[in-house]
């Protein structure tokens, strides 16, 4: 059997990885977001975009995490004491931006190796005010998971291309 | 004597929450950004735990351990990895190492604190 005949259920991964670090990191309760759930939906002038690439033998792929400004000014507040909207705002909240998809990324690794796809990590980049881009590689796979915690809407992808071993 | 903590992260989100969590504790606090900048703290300042990062530019983890335990008077310093990755290469490259600990990030406090605590004594400041 190949590897590509077991494909991981990536939205299954993104979905435990994304509440794994914001339960483990901020004690924050997260639910999964479907269409009759009402909150805060910024603008995606307020969004900030976290990226980070994953590469391994057998896979190749990108997870992208979305969060809103004051989402990440808050987890600023819980996690380091310090206000998120004061002082250098942008870069105290791109650094936790990145932070956290990068632990994010780290959870989706751990599952796709237990899965048989072990990938490493890049480093996040980070962009401000772009929705999740939504190009693929042809052949890839994509997983979209949306969820709302503290009233904000999160949202993260995983994109994963699967080589032949 | 208060014991040194060597925190080297690159992102200033993560030496914030360990500064913050060692705060109340007798220690001295000291931070670098990559491991080449962490490399010369050390050896400025022989800290007796290294807190590291896996994924850094300039320097990353594993090449200021290999430079760490090139050296004679750093060398036996403990190291606990701090780090989202948690790959078995990883995991094997850092044991061959010598490191004392793994924590993955995320992380809850209190692993790291009992992890931490048993290579140096954490003592309660008098006066936070």
């Amino acid at each position: 059997m190949t590897h590509a005949a077991n494909k991981p259920d990536l939205c299954r991964i993104g979905e435990r990885a994304f509440t794994e670090v914001l339960d483990v990191l901020l004690s924050l309760p997260v639910t999964v977001r479907n269409s009759a759930s009402h909150s805060t939906r910024s603008g995606v002038i307020d969004q900030i975009t976290s990226r980070v690439f994953l590469s391994g033998p057998h896979l190749s792929g990108s997870v992208h995490v979305q969060f809103p400004q004051a989402f990440v000014a808050h987890a600023v507040r819980l996690l380091a004491g310090l206000d998120g909207t004061k002082g250098d705002v942008n870069a105290v909240q791109d650094d936790a931006a990145g932070e956290l998809a990068n632990m994010v990324a780290g959870r989706v690794a751990a599952q796709l190796a237990a899965d048989g796809y072990a990938c490493t990590l890049g480093t996040p980049s980070v962009f401000r005010g772009a929705e999740l881009p939504v190009e693929t590689q042809p052949g890839a796979d994509r997983g979209r998971t949306d969820l709302i915690c503290e009233g904000h809407c999160l949202a993260l992808e995983l994109r994963c291309h699967y080589a032949n071993p | 004597m208060t014991p040194k903590i060597l925190s080297i992260d690159d992102s200033k989100t993560i030496r914030l929450v360990l500064a913050r969590l060692f705060r109340p504790f007798a220690c001295e606090w000291r931070e670098a950004a990559n491991g080449e900048e962490g490399l010369t703290i050390a050896t400025q300042e022989t800290p007796d735990l290294i807190i590291l990062d896996y994924n850094m530019p300039v320097m990353d983890g594993i090449t200021m351990l290999r430079k760490l335990r090139e050296d004679a008077a750093l060398k036996r310093t403990p190291v606990i990895m701090l780090t989202a990755e948690s790959g078995l290469e990883c995991l094997a490259t850092v044991a061959r190492l010598g490191v004392r600990d793994y924590v993955t990030k995320p992380f809850r406090e209190e692993e790291l604190l009992a992890k931490v605590g048993r290579i140096i004594s954490l003592i309660p400041r008098t006066n936070p």
